[in-house]
């Protein structure tokens, strides 16, 4: 029966969640292996052709250093989740004309109108008007600050020439605010940024690392409000989402409308689809949430922006990849198998614990290796923890191989990550 | 203080310290430079470090094109490459590479990813340490505010206003990415294989009053009043302190180190304001 093999970091996690007498238990004497997490689109099957191609190095590099053993290395980082507390609305100069709602949930917001593409107009901030609550009134009489897209440029936010920004002042209350532009003509962004809002935002995916053609969770929710921000009606402080929809961005530009719907504990989810066709360019997608609220009786506004990577899996570690290991001197040298679906220039890295004087288990040595590996049988890459090294470290065998990472360096993608790769390694105390 | 004992380290090395030829490189933040000396660093800055070299020629200002991601040849493959040159052609062995915003996450990546290109292990080997001055190690909320809006924008060509591969680098969710996978030095991460010593801009001195504010050239202070809204309480105007903070070891906050205990905005930070450049020139001996 064909092993189904689960993706790369639900794996990794797996390993590290393991406990690790049942990882000692299921490998050879000398050095155990706990399950080798393998990932690819179709399962046993890698990719066979790079997307990109560039003339990267051919010459094999290995290299190793001591690392503090007070360090603390975390083989399964948690998602990043972004928090915001900023919305977009696109309008055109006929809109703007007419005025653009704009719902507020705070004082002392801070709103940015940029003119699209060149034949839009720039705002004028004297020609901006501001009604609220049934009063209508010159934009720059209720704001703090007015200040140009140039002035913004110079304070270092590089934001385009014919765009005004303004920090509105405590007369502008939370609710509906209409927004302004005599003479507006072309189409315009609309930013909204509230730092003193109770109501963020956070968007996360499932996990930072993903392969092609399998679905990625993406989450969106409100959390909690920080200590010390300030909310309009304490008693409204909680806000619901009602609708979310968003956009899914790969490096190369392509990108898809994305649908969310109504998850647990008030978040809205979706999973996304990266198609292989756009994968394997350099750099990362991006997933961007709009997001509409409410919040006692009030409309709350959030788009949010994440990035997480999608390689093609174009190799994979060998089914037992620490195939062998030497001590040349004082040193261990361990050759981890990697079997290539697609000719690149792969990297192997890896760190290597060993044992205090009082037997605590703490990161002795980093090492990495990398060499250009073409298709076909299962070749290895030799990490070196040199002799140098481990005597810098001062810790002693046996050692255990952790976070065990094979990237390919021309895609520049994560391809599989090991919490626990070997243990028992070298000599004993 | 911090660093006795890399320097005791050097004295205990005898022999081979006593033969180190020491170079100094500079290497700016974002912008495709062709002429950085005069118009990145300025000469003041440049010539203030250069005092502290037994060989004044040992001294290298990097120009490269960091509006692109910082992996691309424009960016890591270009300062390798002239990082290699100086050092080869300069029989460099102990060399001190100052950075400046996001010059220190193209450095960190050359660090992280010794094996990328062979001529890397030979360029780390001959580095003392990074003098890594306001490094943007986790981003800035300007970035994500500069590109929000691109998504729809960037489907019919346009841009908004100065967004390129670095700035869209410098977002907090990708730094955030890179740092976990591959970059190296920061909280979680493996050490980086030389120091990266940060140094850290805590607020911005704005009033056109302050001879302080002078420094460097004025800061916008109408601009300021609203960036400052997207940053922490501790932020040199740019970059928060905990991003600049975020890799490798601080070495020290301004106002710790600054003459007079002032601050140093980012935009100071690569000048030679308040004795900087002094305490760096200091650092080579």
């Amino acid at each position: 029966m064909r092993i189904q093999f689960p993706n790369l970091v639900t794996l990794a996690v797996a390993a590290c969640l393991l406990p690790a007498a049942g990882l000692a238990a299921t490998g050879p004497a000398r050095y155990a292996t706990g399950p080798v997490p393998v990932i690819t689109a179709v399962p046993g099957q890698l990719a066979t052709a790079e997307r990109v191609h560039l003339a990267l190095d051919h010459a094999p590099v290995a290299v190793s250093w001591a690392v503090p053993a007070t360090q603390r290395i975390d083989s399964s980082p948690r998602p990043y989740r972004q928090v915001s507390r900023q919305y977009l609305i696109n309008a055109t100069g006929a809109e703007l004309q007419r005025g653009v709602d704009v719902p507020l949930t705070a004082v002392g917001d801070i709103v940015r109108i940029s003119p699209l593409g060149a034949t839009s107009a720039a705002v004028d901030a004297a020609h901006l008007q501001i009604e609220s609550r049934g009063r209508k009134v010159d934009a720059t009489q209720v704001s703090q600050v007015v200040a140009s897209g140039r002035q913004l440029a110079k304070a270092g936010m590089p934001i385009q020439g014919g765009s005004t920004v303004l920090k509105l002042g405590a007369s502008v209350q939370p609710g509906r605010v209409r927004i302004s532009a005599a003479g507006a003509r072309g189409r315009y962004l609309v930013q909204v940024y509230e730092p003193q809002s109770p109501f963020a935002l956070g968007l996360v995916a499932e996990r930072g690392n993903n392969v092609a053609g399998q679905p990625v969770q993406v989450s969106v929710t409100f959390v909690p409000p920080a200590a010390g921000h300030a909310t309009f009606a304490p008693s409204a402080a909680r806000a619901n989402l009602e609708q979310v929809t968003g956009v899914l961005q790969a490096p190369d530009g392509w990108s898809e409308t994305v649908n969310f719907a109504p998850g647990a504990h008030g978040s809205y989810v979706a999973s996304v689809m990266p198609p292989a066709a756009h994968a394997g360019e350099r750099g990362l997608w991006e997933i961007h949430a709009f997001a509409r609220g409410q919040a006692g009786g009030q409309t709350v506004l959030r788009e949010a922006d994440n990035a997480f990577a999608i390689v093609l899996p174009t190799a994979r570690f060998s089914r037992a990849p620490v195939r062998a290991v030497t001590h040349a001197g004082q040193g261990v040298s361990v050759d981890v198998g990697v079997e290539v679906g697609a000719a690149s220039r792969y990297a192997v890295s890896g760190v290597l614990y060993g044992h205090t004087a009082n037997g605590q288990l703490r990161p002795a040595v980093y090492a990495q290796a990398a060499d250009w590996l073409e298709p076909g049988r299962s070749v290895p890459i030799r990490l070196t923890f040199s002799a140098t090294a481990l005597a810098r470290s001062g810790l002693k065998g046996p050692f255990e191989l952790r976070d065990l990472t094979l990237e390919d360096q021309m895609q520049l993608g994560v391809l599989q990550r090991q919490a626990l790769a070997a243990r028992g390694l070298g000599p004993g105390r | 203080m911090k660093r006795l004992w890399v320097c005791l380290g050097l004295i205990v090395c005898g022999i081979a310290s006593a033969y180190a030829t020491t170079g100094v490189a500079f290497v700016h933040g974002t912008g495709d430079q062709t002429d950085a000396y005069d118009n990145y660093w300025q000469p003041a800055m440049v010539e203030s470090v250069r005092e502290g070299l037994a060989d004044p020629a040992n001294l290298l200002v990097v120009n490269c094109d960091f509006t692109q991601y910082m992996w691309t040849s424009g960016a890591a493959g270009c300062l390798a490459t002239q990082l290699y040159s100086f050092i080869q052609a300069r029989h460099i062995t102990d060399l001190v590479v100052i950075t400046h915003s996001d010059g220190g996450n193209v450095m960190r990546w050359l660090l992280s990813n010794p094996t990328y290109d062979s001529r890397y292990p030979a360029i780390i080997a001959s580095i003392r340490w990074v003098d890594a001055l306001a490094p943007s190690s986790a981003g800035t909320p300007l970035a994500d505010a500069v590109m929000q809006g691109n998504v729809f924008e960037s489907a019919l060509g346009w841009l908004l206003g100065y967004q390129n591969d670095a700035v869209r680098q410098q977002q907090t969710s990708w730094m955030a990415y890179y740092n976990q996978n591959f970059l190296l030095g920061t909280a979680g991460r493996p050490a980086l294989p030389k120091g990266f010593w940060d140094v850290v801009g805590s607020n911005v001195d704005a009033n056109p009053f302050s001879s302080a504010a002078h420094c460097g050239g004025y800061a916008d202070s109408v601009g300021l009043k609203i960036t400052r809204a997207w940053l922490d309480d501790c932020s040199d105007g740019f970059i928060n302190c905990s991003s600049a903070g975020a890799a490798g070891q601080v070495w020290f906050y301004d106002t710790q180190a600054a003459q007079g205990g002032n601050v140093l905005s980012h935009n100071q930070s690569r000048r030679a304001c308040f004795g900087l450049d002094v305490i760096l020139r200091n650092d080579l001996g």
